[in-house]
């Protein structure tokens, strides 16, 4: 580190805000978990529950510091509302392709995200769990074409196998800093190393 | 949370919210749970003699990380050198798996930027005054604590590997 006066040492280039949201029992934590014996024998946190998570990622010679929340808990559609998207600059939509309840779910979420995240706000369709191949009900195509019809990109992952996990983030990681900071068209903005791309990254309440 | 202050702890529920369901743009808003915290009075608290971390894993004069610190279970890396800094402060932290006992401990590391972390994860809030913080990768045990009102972070040496 090189920069001992600032606060902030220079560990990262950009912050970014994610919101994971999907039915609940679609694996949305595991995508947060690298799947370990441990972490499925009964610890304390789970009783708690997790509020978000930061993760540290490279990115086209860039350090990108990723906040992840996961909405477990608050998975009714109606109870999601602007307080929690604001600040979001991507979200992973996310459905258990063993479940067909949860994958005709995903209207209904973009819908609510239409309605209270930023206009601008980046999408990806996640079907998770693609690694129970017998049980699979909603195969890929599928996802594939609900995604295309609404201009997203699409990945079926594992967080079991670790299968596509990392790569879905990293994607929407990479839509993001072209969006908010590549793109040439826009009003090119000097980006200070450590600045909080988002508006307001402080909330973390639904309400208060 | 024994550490907590009187003054602080009062402070904090004079600024509470009321939190009550409520239509918000027609949308029903439902509060979030309170978790309370699982130490309480009933704990079995364990005053843990710890010895003090290692002089390679600091700088001698300004006692900042000079190691990267990994989970102690499964590897992942959470603090690079550097962006922590060694202190004393007993902090007490429920045993791995869930249980009415609880290890008192001194030695942390501390950050006063959340941002500062490689990996993380943050609990919801407890007692609404604090997160508990637990490995990124596999969540297997309470590794350290931030304090909503400060901000502050610290990350237990007990619970922690250096590399």
């Amino acid at each position: 580190m090189t920069s001992p006066a600032t606060n902030k040492s220079a560990a990262y280039d950009y912050l970014i805000k994610l919101l994971l949201i999907g039915d609940s029992g679609v694996g949305k934590s595991c995508l947060l978990l690298r799947f370990s014996e441990d972490s499925f024998t009964p610890s304390f946190i789970t009783t708690i529950g997790i509020d978000f998570k930061i993760r540290t990622i490279e990115l086209e010679g860039k350090r990108i510091k990723l906040q992840i929340w996961d909405t477990a808990g608050q998975e009714r559609f109606r109870t999601i509302t602007t307080a929690y998207y604001r600040g979001a600059m991507g979200i992973l939509l996310v459905y258990d392709v063993t479940d067909e309840k949860s994958f005709g779910n995903i209207r209904n979420w973009i819908r609510n995200i239409e309605q209270h995240a930023t206009d601008s706000v980046n999408k990806m369709l996640i079907g998770n769990k693609c690694d129970m191949a017998e049980k699979k009900v909603v195969d890929s195509s599928r996802g594939k074409s609900l995604a295309d019809e609404y201009g997203i990109k699409f990945l079926e992952t594992s967080a079991k196998n670790s299968i596509n996990v990392e790569e879905a983030f990293i994607s929407l990681a990479k839509d993001i800093k072209k969006r908010m900071i590549d793109t040439p068209n826009e009003q090119p903005q000097v980006v200070q190393p450590g600045t909080n791309l988002g508006a307001n990254n402080n909330k973390k309440k639904a309400c208060c | 949370m024994e550490n907590q202050q009187p003054e602080q702890q009062k402070t904090q529920e004079e600024e509470q919210p009321q939190l009550i369901e409520r239509e918000i743009e027609g949308v029903t808003v439902i509060p979030p749970p309170f978790i309370q915290d699982p130490i309480n009075s009933d704990t079995n608290i364990i005053q843990k003699q710890e010895v003090e971390p290692l002089t390679e894993t600091r700088d001698e004069t300004s006692r900042d990380l000079l190691k990267t610190i990994h989970c102690r279970l499964c590897d992942c890396k959470i603090l690079t050198p550097n962006n922590a800094k060694l202190v004393e402060k007993q902090i007490t932290f429920i045993h791995k798996k869930q249980s009415n006992t609880a290890e008192q401990l001194k030695y942390m590391w501390f950050l006063p930027d959340m941002f500062s972390f490689e990996n993380i994860a943050f609990s919801k809030d407890v007692n609404a005054t604090h997160k508990y913080l637990t490995c990124a990768e596999c969540e297997a045990e309470v590794i350290g604590i931030h304090y909503i009102s400060s901000k502050e972070n610290y990350v237990a040496h007990d619970r922690i590997v250096y590399k």
